[in-house]
């Protein structure tokens, strides 16, 4: 477990709703990792993505007050960040060129998140 | 040669036997056998030859029968040639001729040979008995240096030989050294003096002086070009006398080319000479005649042969004038023709009056004689005729008279501008060419007159329409007829009897066919001196003539006047009456024959007699048939031209190639052996080859084109009658099978006449449908009974229909009958379609009627279902082929159900859905099932509309697929609540998941921030309770719905139980609120007032609080905005701690989710009586300020 901590691994953290967000991070933060967020839009995503120089990692949620990430998720993609998606949504939504991408569904696990990302970031 | 002179039987000549011959012919025979020269020994009178072995070599293949025979029939050719040579040497002339060319036969083959040719006479007791030829071979001087090397050898060595051959001849012999300075030897046969030694003044003795410089000029040139010299030149005799000689010498060259010496001979041709000068002058005269004569012959007026004749004497004679006249006696006058005046004439007048020439010159010509003058002079006074003559400046003249029927009526002058002696010659050709003049001119004008009466009658002669000829009856030997000449002919004659150009030509050689039968009758007429009038056919002419003879002119000529009238076509027209009628009656007979029906033998049969009986043309007729495939020809009648036919030309070849092919057979080993025959095809009008007709001649024959047309009017005949056969036996296959067919079909089939329109047949079938029998229906006229029975609506158009297949249409029409029985109507669909006969001519009419009543009232009560039903329906074959669609559905797309038809309804469907609908239709096929769904375009409103579309396939009793029955359904509405449905199966899903998330992570702060689990149950159900009011106000919104903001406070205000005096509300009601924003604010409120309850205003008696909010359309971003105010007052504000961890978990809300999620600007202050919250947030765009009232 101790080489899988997110020991200042700078993870981007991208859910609107508030309380999820906030536990998400406390969760997060807990396992060592610098958080970047959260931001709870699309577009406050991508201007987060672009101005960040180092993330190490992402979790976002898919439906952002009804804007969906996947521009934002692409945009990681082209930079090689690994991430995962959370949403309550059924995961037959999501894009087939994300189909990789591992998907948790709400209320998440934090614990199962922390580690999945761990896991991503060390692999 | 030796040996074949003493064989030779001499008997048989003019040198009798070889015993009996002189000394003298034996001793020159055997000289000339011994002789190293070719030569040629002619003996007596008849010129028996007798040769050499050198001579064999140019007798060429007259060798040997040339020995012994006389030389002229051996050489005929050139007989006349060698007559001349001949003569002079039998007179006792010796000639030689050099350089003569002769075809020599050597080594077996010919080749030119040079030769110098002597001829010399033999003598016998002083008379000439016989000729000695000696040929000297001088081909040497042809074939350069060889011959050159031993030439002087070859002399010395024939040194002797030459000698005695010289003593044989009667020429002077001579030899010259090189430069002919000395004379080296002369033999000069005793009329010369001999010189045997070197003679330097040869020349002073022989020669005259006046030839020695020619003489000198002739050997120079000799001696320059190495050539033979060759000179005329008179030599001085022994006795003083001088004679011309003829004079040749050939250089003898030595081995270095150069001229050894000349060796020459010398012949007497003093008495020739004397001769050829007379002759020559005599020549020359005769020569002058005959061209004058040719001329005048040649010219074509007597104008042209005075002025011709006048100009050849005046030039002849060296003249000034020739001038003719014609002497008019009774008028006085002489009428002088233009003549001929030399280079400087003085002009002439044209008529002169003979009183003018009055005296002795008139006088004297009047009498017939030539008058002359040699020099007129000065003419003597009263000679007024001489002065007449000398006023044009004459000084001499001749003057020829010329005569007819006794009178003077011409003249011919000639005449010198100076005094002239006029020699005999002259005279008499003056007087020659006069007459021949005068001659000439009298032919002339006879010969004009004559032909002006020719003309006139050449005219008539062609002009009559009758052929006309004049013959001249030709006898044999033994004075039979023969032949005959034709003197004349006219144009109708030529075109009558065909013979062009007959004048001057024999019958024999122009129609050698027909020339022994005119003979006769010609012969009879000419004999008899009868006339006679026939008709006769000259068959080599292939024409008819009438013909009228009588003779003509003197019996002695044995001509005949022939009239000759071309009735070929008379009689042409006679026979081919006869044959027509003939041929007509057994035309007939053949018909009849093959329509009673007997076997096509016999009819067929009826046709190939009347070949055979056609009198004489020796021929017979011949019928084969094709099989349908054309592929055999069966013989049928008649005398086959034999079984090797077919695979030559045969019918086949024939059927197929031209009119008339024509086939040679073999002469058969059995039966009647046809020599020659053609092939006709036996073709329908159509142009369908059924047979062949083979006419068949016993004799060689050439096709006349009577035969030829009365073949192919047979062949054409035959063709009816086989097609007549083939025909029935076609109609019996077929009407066999339809009956079989008809009597089963459920159909009406029914065959009508294409003439009258009778129905001749109908099928059971009729009875069912039109509930008429057959024998009612067939009754009187039919077609009319027939249309009658249609109802009146449909009856044009049937009619109309029937028209159409009479033209030869197939048609399909459908129409309603009335039942006679029953009065019900039947619904009928026809097939009508043209029958026709092998030519192609429409004889029928087929039809196939079905009963569609049954069909049509289904139909009927389908398409009234159908057209009823609020779906849009169609019918569709195969793969989605629609073939016709409701009007509903025209309706909704707008589309017919023509333009439907096929795939045009896929116009209608979406783009999109394209696609899938065609691969529903490739299942279809399959499962017998169709079904999609598809947006179809409203045409009305222009917007698309989701459809179900669902078909069955009906199918046969086979179970093949016939048709679809389809219908689409609107579905749109359904779909559109299966939609939203779907999206509100997921947003709950979304939110329920969310919602637990939110609720465990309320548990978390609330378990976190409380003391005991009774503080937690109390907290956590009275957040769990504020959440769930919360999700009951978004539960029961649709889409459209929106929370407001009073109903949100009043709700959580309500659930406080707060008194409503401690609470003053004041804004405007009706500001909705954005969904995602309800939660979390009703959350940030439920803690404010949670709190207020526990620590503050609306938990304490004298607490206070004011919510006051209110709506600014366009705040920040544009948007409309919400701005709440929650102040608390008249509280006793408990300590910070216990504040700052009881409100923890609310302030948190309020600062930070409510900007994190909500975008929203808060502010938090504890005052010293109470809480101040300020929030404003972005709400709803959907808020408009006329629906926000206070």
């Amino acid at each position: 477990m101790t080489d899988r901590t997110l020991n200042q691994c700078r993870i981007l953290v991208v859910e609107d709703e508030y309380l999820l967000a906030a536990e998400l991070c406390h969760e997060l933060a807990e396992a060592s990792a610098v958080i970047l967020g959260p931001v709870g839009s699309l577009a406050g995503a991508i201007d987060l993505i672009h101005a960040e120089e180092r993330i190490d990692g992402a979790v976002l949620d898919i439906n952002l007050r009804g804007e969906m990430v996947f521009p934002a998720a692409d945009l990681l993609t082209q930079r090689d960040v690994p991430m995962l998606f959370t949403t309550g949504y059924d995961p037959s939504i999501i894009p087939p060129r994300f189909a990789h991408v591992v998907c948790c569904g709400k209320p998440a696990d934090l614990d199962l998140i922390t580690s999945i990302m761990g896991r991503l970031i060390h692999d | 040669m030796a040996r074949l002179v003493e064989q030779h039987d001499w008997s048989a000549t003019a040198l009798g036997r070889r015993a009996g011959w002189s000394a003298v012919l034996s001793a020159t025979v055997q000289m000339v056998l011994d002789h190293g020269f070719p030569s040629l020994l002619l003996w007596g009178r008849d010129l028996v030859q007798i040769y050499n072995d050198g001579f064999r070599d140019l007798m060429g293949e007259r060798h040997p029968d040339g020995l012994g025979k006389q030389t002229h029939d051996c050489w005929p050719e050139r007989k006349s040639a060698n007559q001349q040579i001949y003569d002079r040497v039998w007179k006792g002339e010796s000639l030689t001729f050099e350089d003569q060319k002769l075809p020599v036969t050597r080594h077996a083959g010919t080749e030119e040979g040079w030769f110098t040719l002597t001829y010399g006479p033999i003598r016998e007791a002083g008379r000439v008995v016989g000729i000695l030829v000696t040929a000297c071979d001088t081909s040497r001087a042809h074939h350069a240096a060889r011959a050159r090397d031993d030439a002087a050898k070859r002399v010395s060595e024939s040194e002797a030989r030459f000698r005695s051959f010289v003593n044989s001849g009667a020429d002077i012999v001579y030899r010259m050294n090189a430069d002919w300075t000395q004379m080296r030897q002369i033999d000069g046969r005793r009329a010369f003096s001999d010189t045997a030694g070197q003679n330097r003044n040869w020349r002073d003795e022989y020669l005259l002086p006046e030839d020695r410089a020619q003489m000198q000029q002739a050997i120079g040139r000799a001696m320059r070009t190495q050539q033979p010299f060759d000179a005329e030149h008179r030599m001085r005799r022994a006795d003083g006398s001088v004679r011309w000689v003829h004079s040749r010498a050939v250089p003898v060259l030595g081995p270095d080319g150069a001229i050894l010496e000349w060796l020459g001979t010398a012949s007497d041709i003093t008495e020739s000479r004397l001769i050829e000068e007379g002759l020559r002058a005599s020549r020359e005269n005769e020569a002058f005649l005959q061209s004058l004569s040719d001329r005048l012959h040649a010219a074509e007026t007597p104008e042209a042969m005075i002025a011709e004749a006048s100009r050849m004497l005046g030039e002849k004679l060296g003249a000034t004038w020739a001038r003719f006249a014609e002497i008019d006696e009774e008028a006085g006058l002489a009428h002088f023709r233009p003549g001929w005046g030399g280079v400087r004439g003085p002009t002439h007048p044209a008529i002169l009056r003979l009183s003018e020439f009055g005296g002795p010159l008139l006088a004297e010509l009047r009498t017939g004689r030539t008058v002359r003058f040699d020099d007129i002079g000065e003419p003597p006074r009263g000679r007024s005729d001489l002065l007449a003559l000398a006023a044009p400046g004459m000084r001499s003249g001749l003057c020829v008279p010329l005569f007819q029927d006794g009178g003077l009526v011409a003249i011919l002058n000639v005449h010198h501008a100076a005094a002239h002696v006029w020699q005999p010659g002259e005279e008499s050709l003056a007087e020659t060419a006069a007459e021949r003049l005068w001659s000439a001119l009298g032919r002339a004008r006879a010969e004009a007159a004559r032909r002006k009466s020719e003309a006139r009658y050449r005219e008539f002669f062609n002009s009559i329409d009758e052929g006309f000829c004049i013959v001249e009856l030709l006898f044999d030997p033994a004075g039979e007829p023969a032949d005959f000449r034709f003197v004349e002919s006219n144009m109708a004659f030529a075109r009558q009897t065909g013979l062009e150009d007959a004048t001057g030509t024999r019958l024999s050689a122009l129609a050698p066919e027909h020339a022994e039968y005119w003979r006769q009758i010609r012969a009879r007429i000419a004999r008899t001196g009868r006339t006679a009038r026939f008709e006769q056919q000259a068959v080599a002419l292939g024409r008819w003539f009438d013909v009228y003879a009588f003779p003509s002119g003197d019996p002695r000529e044995h001509r005949l006047c022939i009239l000759v009238n071309d009735i070929t076509r008379r009689k042409l027209h006679e026979e081919l009456l006869w044959e027509r009628e003939s041929w007509l009656a057994a035309q007939k007979e053949a018909f009849r024959t093959a329509m009673n029906g007997a076997a096509p033998e016999e009819s067929l049969g009826k046709l190939t007699r009347f070949v055979s009986e056609q009198k004489g043309w020796g021929c017979r007729g011949a019928f084969h048939i094709a099989d349908p495939e054309h592929a055999e020809f069966r013989h049928v009648i008649g005398n086959s031209p034999g079984p090797d036919l077919p695979r030559q030309a045969g019918p086949r070849g024939a059927a197929r190639d031209e009119i008339g092919a024509e086939f040679v057979t073999e002469p058969a080993t059995s039966g009647p052996a046809h020599r020659r025959g053609w092939f006709f095809p036996v073709e329908t009008a159509a142009g369908k080859s059924v047979g062949s007709f083979a006419l068949c001649f016993d004799e060689p024959h050439r096709m006349q084109a009577r035969e030829r047309q009365l073949a192919s009017a047979i062949a054409q005949a035959g063709s009816i009658i086989i097609s007549h056969y083939q025909e029935a036996s076609e109609r019996g296959r077929v009407e066999e099978r339809l009956r079989q067919f008809g009597e089963a079909s459920q159909d009406v089939i029914w065959i009508r006449d294409a003439e009258r329109l009778q129905w001749q047949y109908l099928t059971p079938a009729f009875e069912t449908i039109y509930g008429l029998t057959r024998e009612e229906a067939l009754q009187g006229n039919n077609y009319r009974s027939w249309l009658d029975l249609i109802l009146p609506e449909d009856r044009p158009r049937a009619e109309q229909m029937i028209a159409r297949v009479r033209r030869g249409d197939h048609v399909t029409f459908e129409y309603r009958v009335r039942r006679p029985a029953d009065g019900t109507i039947r619904w009928l669909r026809s097939t009508d379609f043209p029958i026709t006969d092998g030519s192609g001519r429409i004889t029928m009419i087929g039809g196939i009627g079905h009963d569609l009543t049954e069909s049509h009232e289904m139909e009927k009560r389908l398409t009234t279902l159908l057209e009823g039903i609020p779906q849009l329906v169609w019918r569709a074959v195969g793969q989605g082929r629609w073939t016709w669609s409701s009007p509903q559905w025209a309706v909704y797309t707008g589309l017919s159900a023509r333009e439907s038809a096929g795939r045009g309804w896929l116009q209608a469907l979406h783009p999109e859905d394209r696609e899938a609908a065609l691969q529903s239709w490739d299942q279809a096929g399959r499962t017998g099932i169709l079904e999609f769904e598809g947006r179809i375009r409203h045409q009305p409103s222009q917007s698309y509309r989701w459809f179900q579309t669902r078909a069955t396939a009906l199918r046969d009793q086979g179970g093949t697929i016939i048709e679809w029955l389809g219908t689409s359904t609107d579905i749109d509405d359904n779909r559109m609540l299966q939609d939203r449905q779907r999206i509100l199966v997921a947003e709950l899903q979304h939110r329920t998941r969310n919602i637990m998330g939110v609720v465990r992570s309320l548990a978390d702060k609330t378990s976190r921030a409380s003391a005991s689990l009774a503080d937690f149950r109390a907290g956590f159900h009275d957040r769990l309770d504020a959440l769930a009011r919360v999700q009951s106000l978004l539960s029961r919104l649709d889409d459209l719905d929106r929370v407001t903001f009073d109903e949100l406070i009043a709700t959580e205000l309500a659930a406080m139980d707060v008194s409503p005096q401690t609470v003053t509300l004041d804004g405007p009601k009706g500001i909705r609120l954005r969904s995602s924003t309800v939660q979390t604010l009703a959350m940030a409120l439920h803690e404010l007032a949670t709190n207020a309850v526990k620590y503050g205003a609306l938990g304490q008696p004298r607490g206070r609080l004011s919510i006051v909010w209110r709506f600014e359309p366009a705040g920040a971003e544009g948007k409309p905005w919400l701005h709440i105010d929650w102040r608390e007052s008249g509280v006793e504000m408990p300590s910070m701690d216990t504040l700052a961890r009881r409100s923890g978990q609310g302030r948190e809300l309020i600062e930070r989710a409510l900007p994190y999620q909500l975008s929203a600007k808060t502010s938090y202050t504890l005052g010293r009586d109470g809480v101040h919250c300020a929030m404003s947030l972005p709400v709803s765009s959907t808020n408009h300020p006329v629906d926000i009232h206070d």
